[in-house]
């Protein structure tokens, strides 16, 4: 008796064991990579968790998160070593450089697939995806820098902490009367604003200049133009709010401005929208968001960066691979609005103007007081390589190496020589 | 009677136990040599498996034509020059006086030998984030204790000269000058206590017998931790990586970071990573060569 | 009597000194447990808490409980696989190579044992990349092998027990091999029960080179999940760049096991070098 009952259990167990790799096989597994490191992260993860979910037992999205700083280098080795993920992130201004050297394949069919179509898109967004003609990448946000204050210190300073500052003279203005030396012992502790010596500054410099009417390169990309008046401008202006009104500390270290905002030390400051979820988790900070004030001369303009996605190139293209991939992009694309609220501007119009984003905290006001002035620059391979040295410059600018005339000088000189390279 | 092959008293016995690490060694620290060199011949790019035979240009790029990578590369090997001039008396110096301290302890040793051995221990990112957090300009604790002790208000550590070198000096001395102080003791404890005693009888002070005894006895072991500290500090990439991004301006990009960006980075310009790399080796080599002779000939 | 007073004057001295030094050089490791204890708002405040009462274990939950993001299980698994294989193979292939550079005579002997100990001074900066691309033709990116097999290469660990092995006395060999001993039988029954510090030694610095390896890692690891904890931590500073208290729970975290070990181990450390020749001869 129980030999015939283990005898059938082992034989159901062999059965089973010769049947399930057949069943599994049914499942295609795709791998993800992408940069949300963030609070973004974990949102992504629930839209691949239900992702799953609905797909279960045909399409399984396994997902890996690093940050955006070796992300790149890391997808790179990935596709040269004939390893790489299927499914990725990329940065707009980055879809230009790694399309020439292979490492993303053309999505026309999905966008076709997917009925997708610029009128839905903020345009110039949808337009960076393109390159000769080909569509590589399928918009999944736009992540502008945003102009941050704080409600408190505007009051303390007597100013309406609804109003922010509209232009150049209006923020000098308010950023004199928000700067004190509070404790009274000569030093000054509070700051009306920071500008760093890092990052973000070239998100900032980048608005001033665009708003003052600049252009990065000549429309054959052969030569680098940010010498320009409106570029020094730019530059001269950032300096002067430390050098001349000082109204931001001098050498600010990339992140002091975070910490001196979230301290109350700091009353404006401009970063991307990302750091939204960091200043509300914040206790005691009252803040407001809004777009950056119109800094330059001419006209309004804002810094925006945006998330696509896209498929890479695999040694041995594997077809049901390729499939999964798009049905999780496209399925993702249709989710606009469950990731908007990880703290980014949806890509897709019909989203952005949805009274559902609308009613999200701070970015359902954002999203309809940015997108109008972004300004994303033009794309080509060596865009990334040949504004590489704008950042060199703002730093020289800014911890007073060099006036920034000559930074500027400099940092085109070099470009050129790199847009000159093969 | 003819030898056998193998067995006990082969003639190729040997051979087969020294065959698992010929293998590695082979694979991974002789064939790499001459390979380097053909890559540094090519314009080689992983990505689109490009190789195009070049000769020297990539090398000749380096001196003559002197485009953005070359530019960047002189100026890394200029930053990397003046760390090993920073760091190397500290790295030094520092452990020879931890050295000193702890052989006199009589009791205790141990421990004191122990907490400044300990940093040896962490890797190379774990450091670079204690300090950089320690350096921070906003939050950071010495700025804290520079403010409350002498009201000096933030000072930018990590994002100004001279300080991102000051703060990569200090963070690499703490991490590894254990190593070097670990060497010292060893040296002091081979020093014959004779010496000393025989040097006691002569009327000689403890200045004297320092001067006289233990610094000459520690000579041989200089030379050796000059060497090697040189070379690590030649190599330096983790902590301006981690700590200062190689900013500010470019000015903490060492040669080992900047390879590591042309060669690894999104750019893969293998071939002409691989002559930098060379050049490097090449000027280490000298470096050491003309260490070895300064302490040989100055006896 | 005046002698004396002097000398414990400055003995005193001395301890005074040496504590201090003490405490600043721990200092850093204790920044960074406190930090990791204090919830993040209070880790920007000020004034600074020096002992963090009640201590706060949020940081370390919001890591462990973050496999997506920060897999610290799968890192500290990954380079300890690493590490442990490395060493142990390290140790075979050096024995076996000592063994016949200190026991045994054939022709090229100490030509090739110069040969090798002169490859100690080859830069390693240039091995980067062609050792790269030999892994990459193995298939090894991404991949542990890739940690693991280059270091086999290394010299040292045969330098070192050669050294070791010279120290045992040839008699022992003698009588063995009288007694019908073979090769194999006097290298595991004499040479090396009697190396067995040798072998702590060279184990342990295998292990622990290994285990804080960044910049091979780095090169060769592209994966999250594949990642060992040094080039992990890369994550978590990422990650967490806002967040002090968590990225110093991260590298308390990463920096722990080798920590722990380095304390009970590091006499034989010490021991390595001596062994090794270095010790100032």
């Amino acid at each position: 008796m129980f030999k015939k009952i283990s005898l059938i259990l082992v034989s159901f167990l062999v059965l089973s064991l010769l049947i399930g790799p057949g069943l599994a096989q049914r499942k295609v597994e795709i791998t993800f990579w992408n940069g949300f490191t963030g609070p973004d992260g974990r949102y992504m993860q629930n839209l691949v968790d239900e992702f799953n979910k609905t797909y279960a037992g045909r399409i399984e999205v396994k997902m890996s998160i690093m940050p955006w700083g070796d992300y790149y280098t890391k997808v790179v080795a990935a596709v040269a070593a004939g390893k790489p993920p299927d499914v990725g992130i990329m940065h707009l201004d980055q879809i230009s450089a790694y399309v020439p050297r292979g490492v993303i394949i053309p999505l026309d069919d999905l966008a076709a697939e997917l009925r997708l179509s610029e009128k839905d898109f903020v345009a110039a967004v949808w337009r960076a995806g393109v390159y000769e003609g080909k569509r590589y990448a399928i918009p999944l946000d736009v992540h502008p820098l945003v102009f941050y204050w704080n409600k408190k210190l505007f009051r303390e300073a007597g100013l309406d902490p609804e109003k922010p500052p509209k232009n150049r003279a209006e923020f000098i203005e308010f950023a004199k009367k928000l700067t004190k030396d509070k404790d009274g012992d000569g030093k000054i502790d509070q700051w009306g604003t920071m500008i760093p010596v890092g990052w973000p500054n070239f998100m900032i410099w980048y608005s001033i200049f665009f708003g003052n009417g600049g252009t990065l390169f000549t429309p054959d990309n052969k030569k680098a133009l940010f010498n320009s008046p409106e570029g020094v401008d730019a530059l001269q202006f950032l300096v002067d709010l430390v050098k001349v009104h000082k109204v931001s500390p001098e050498n600010v270290a990339v992140d002091a401005d975070v910490d001196a905002f979230k301290r109350g030390t700091c009353a404006m400051e401009f970063n991307g929208i990302w750091m939204l979820t960091a200043y509300q988790e914040q206790p005691g900070l009252e803040f407001g968001a809004g777009r950056v004030p119109q800094l330059g001369t001419k006209t309004l303009a804002n810094w925006a960066g945006s998330h696509n996605f896209v498929v890479f190139r695999q040694r041995t293209p594997d077809p049901a691979k390729l499939s999964a991939a798009k049905t999780f992009i496209g399925w993702v694309s249709r989710k606009s609005l469950e990731w908007a609220k990880a703290g980014q501007l949806p890509a897709r119009l019909s989203v952005l103007r949805s009274s559902d984003f609308k009613k999200i905290p701070y970015i359902g006001k954002l999203g309809q007081e940015i997108p109008p002035y972004i300004v994303f620059p033009p794309l080509f391979p060596k865009y990334g390589e040949a504004t590489g040295p704008i950042w060199d410059a703002l730093n020289f600018a800014l911890t007073f190496k060099k006036d920034p005339k000559k930074a500027m000088d400099d940092a085109v000189e070099l470009a050129n020589k790199i847009l000159a390279s093969e | 009677m003819k030898r056998k092959l193998f067995g006990d008293e082969g003639l190729l016995t040997p051979y087969l136990y020294l065959l698992p690490h010929a293998i590695f060694f082979s694979i991974f620290a002789f064939y790499p040599v001459f390979k380097g060199i053909w890559i540094s011949l090519h314009k080689w790019d992983v990505l689109s498996g490009e190789r195009t035979f070049v000769g020297f240009k990539n090398y000749l790029d380096l001196f003559f034509v002197r485009n953005v990578p070359a530019q960047y590369y002189w100026q890394a090997l200029w930053n990397t020059l003046q760390f090993v001039f920073y760091s190397v008396p500290f790295l030094v110096g520092i452990a020879l006086i931890l050295a000193l301290l702890v052989s006199s302890a009589k009791k205790g040793k141990g421990l004191f030998r122990t907490t400044f051995f300990l940093p040896t221990a962490m890797t190379v990112s774990v450091v670079a984030v204690i300090w950089r957090w320690i350096f921070n300009y906003e939050s950071g604790l010495l700025n804290y204790i520079l403010y409350s002790l002498f009201k000096i208000k933030n000072i930018p550590w990590l994002t100004q000269q001279p300080g991102a070198w000051i703060s990569i000096v200090i963070a690499t001395v703490w991490w590894t000058v254990g190593w070097n102080m670990v060497y010292f003791i060893i040296g002091l404890q081979n020093i014959p206590e004779e010496l000393y005693e025989s040097a006691k009888i002569d009327g000689a002070g403890w200045w004297q017998a320092f001067r006289y005894i233990t610094l000459p006895s520690l000579k041989p072991i200089a030379l050796f931790i000059f060497v090697t500290t040189i070379i690590a500090s030649f190599n330096l990439f983790g902590q301006p990586q981690l700590m200062t991004e190689g900013g500010p301006g470019r000015s903490t990009v060492t040669v080992m970071l900047h390879i590591y960006n042309e060669g690894f980075g999104t750019n893969l310009r293998m071939g002409s990573a691989s002559a930098m790399a060379y050049l490097t080796a090449l000027i280490m080599i000298i470096i050491t060569f003309l260490q070895v002779r300064f302490f040989t000939h100055s006896e | 009597m005046d002698y004396k007073f002097r000398k414990s004057i400055l003995n005193i001295g001395l301890y005074l000194i040496l504590t201090l030094l003490a405490i600043i050089w721990f200092f850093p490791i204790y920044w960074m447990f406190i930090t990791s204890l204090k919830p993040e708002h209070e880790t920007i405040a000020w004034p600074v808490k020096w002992i963090p009462f009640p201590p706060v274990w949020e940081n370390y939950w919001k890591i462990l409980r973050n496999p997506i993001d920060t897999p610290v299980f799968l890192w500290f698994r990954n380079s300890f696989i690493a590490a442990f294989s490395y060493s142990i193979l390290g140790l075979i292939v050096s024995t076996l190579a000592a063994y016949a550079f200190s026991r045994m005579k054939f022709p090229g002997r100490d030509k090739y044992f110069w040969f090798l100990v002169s490859f100690m001074t080859i830069p390693g900066i240039i091995y980067l990349i062609p050792n790269y691309l030999t892994i990459d033709s193995f298939g090894w990116v991404d991949d542990l092998k890739a940690i693991i097999f280059p270091g086999l290469a290394s010299v040292w660990g045969i330098f070192m027990l050669r050294q070791y092995f010279l120290t045992i006395p040839y008699e022992l060999d003698e009588a063995a091999k009288i007694d019908g001993a073979g090769r194999l039988y006097i290298l595991f029954k004499i040479i090396i029960p009697l190396s067995k510090p040798a072998f702590l030694t060279l184990g342990f610095m295998n292990f622990l080179s290994n285990w804080n390896d960044y910049l091979w890692a780095l090169i060769c690891l592209s994966s999250p999940e594949k990642r060992t904890l040094p080039v992990g931590m890369l994550t978590l500073q990422g990650r967490y760049i806002h967040f002090y208290g968590t990225m110093m729970a991260g590298a308390f975290l990463t920096a722990l096991p080798a920590l722990i070990l380095f304390v009970f181990l590091q006499r034989y450390y010490i021991r390595g070098i001596t062994l090794s020749g270095f010790g100032g001869k």
